[in-house]
């Protein structure tokens, strides 16, 4: 049997499961919480930390990720405050400096409120979210890929850069990678890269609309937006 | 605080930046690279204080410093991240006029900074002895014996070697 426990998001009561966490709560009730590490059915690692929220506890709240965070009875978490919205920001900021070339990290970056990016633009390939790696251990069991590096140097590659053989090639590890769709003008050239703010437009719908959901954008059919969801939810 | 916490001494001959600088290379090679905040927010922190001490830097740059900082210090996953910008906070609050040296008047207080210093010689305390036109592995010193030597700032690398070797103190840092 499940067993439930009241948790108070943005000062709505909600009835989740125990076991899950924070984030799956939240999207499930239409709370849109940016999030580019975690799919649901994987393990969360709190690698983007782009879900940060703030849990109140005797009066003092505490920054931390709602993905790896479970929900406990009686607990209060505040996802849009001042100081998570300038913390996301500045992150999103980092993340659209790092890797411009794609179009699910321009609208993250977009959706936190990114206006300005005050770092030199760097195009690489990889914002290592750890997302195809994940996948590919625990879906299939297969772990083809993985974490090789540490720090600077971190990037994601077959074991000791040779046997194929562990692949099942699936494929789902280029589904689930951001970056593998370019910004709406094409993919930029390193050197002319730019803050997109194609998706601002449909931020100022967004704003509108009850729920603050937003039917339009297609890339949160395939991330699990909550935005994708609330608005399907609508319809 | 800078590193773990424990006392360090310094004198004036140490740059702050360049001692934050060098927190932050050893952090950047510490850190596993896992979260956003510790990963990227380090390696841009360098990138920024690296301009600063080339002198390339500006004042909204600093205010960037303080705002990433304080982001890295909050949302980063382990105690790595979350101690990794205190050399930036605390050089930045009690040593803000380095900073500011180094951005406004392009000139490091403690001559440690190699692209914001020169070195030259001070022609009444060179006696032309030569020790220094010796060491110089740059051949970037000349001068007759018994006449004050001068600096080639063109061929000038400012490795310091000339200024150790100087017996008479001769060797200026600006």
């Amino acid at each position: 049997m499940l067993h439930y426990v009241t948790v108070n998001i943005d000062g709505a009561d909600i009835k989740a499961p125990k076991g899950s966490s924070v984030l799956e709560v939240a999207i499930e009730y239409g709370i849109c919480i940016p999030h580019l590490c975690h799919v649901p059915g994987l393990s969360d690692i709190g690698a983007c930390r782009l879900c940060i929220v703030e849990h109140v506890t005797n009066g003092r709240s505490v920054v931390t990720t709602s993905c790896t965070l479970k929900v406990q009875e009686g607990m209060v978490i505040r996802s849009n405050t001042d100081r998570i919205k300038r913390l996301r920001h500045n992150i999103a900021e980092l993340l659209v400096a790092e890797a411009p070339n794609s179009r699910a990290i321009q609208d993250i970056a977009v959706r936190c409120g990114v206006k300005k990016v005050r770092y030199p633009f760097r195009n690489s390939n990889c914002v290592l979210c750890g997302r195809c790696v994940r996948a590919c251990a625990e879906i299939w069991h297969a772990n083809a890929i993985g974490f090789v590096g540490r720090g600077k140097n971190r990037h994601v590659e077959r074991p000791l850069n040779m046997s194929e053989e562990f692949c099942k090639q699936c494929d789902y590890c280029i589904q689930l990678c951001p970056m593998t769709i370019p910004p709406c003008d094409g993919p930029m050239k390193p050197g002319e890269e730019y803050l997109c703010g194609k998706c601002e437009s449909q931020l100022m719908i967004t704003e509108e609309m009850p729920l603050g959901s937003c039917a339009w954008c297609k890339l949160g059919e395939g991330f699990g937006c909550g935005r994708y969801a609330g608005a399907k939810a609508l319809r | 605080m800078v590193g773990s916490g424990g006392m360090v001494v310094m004198d004036e001959s140490s740059c702050m930046v360049d001692v934050a600088k060098y927190f932050l290379t050893f952090l950047q090679d510490e850190s596993c690279g896992m979260c956003v905040p510790c990963r990227l927010g380090i390696d841009r922190m360098l990138e920024i204080i690296t301009d600063i001490t080339e002198g390339r830097g500006t004042l909204e740059q600093i205010d960037l410093l303080e705002e990433l900082a304080d982001t890295v210090t909050q949302t980063s996953l382990c105690g790595l991240g979350k101690t990794a910008a205190n050399p930036v906070l605390s050089t930045l609050r009690y040593f803000r006029n380095e900073y500011e040296a180094h951005i406004i008047n392009k000139e490091c207080p403690a001559g440690v900074c190699k692209a914001l210093i020169e070195y030259s010689i001070d022609p009444e305390k060179c006696t032309g002895c030569g020790r220094c036109k010796r060491a110089c592995i740059h051949d970037a010193i000349s001068g007759e014996k018994k006449e004050p030597h001068v600096i080639n700032p063109e061929l000038c690398q400012k490795c310091g070697i000339c200024r150790s070797e100087c017996r008479h103190e001769a060797i200026q840092v600006k």
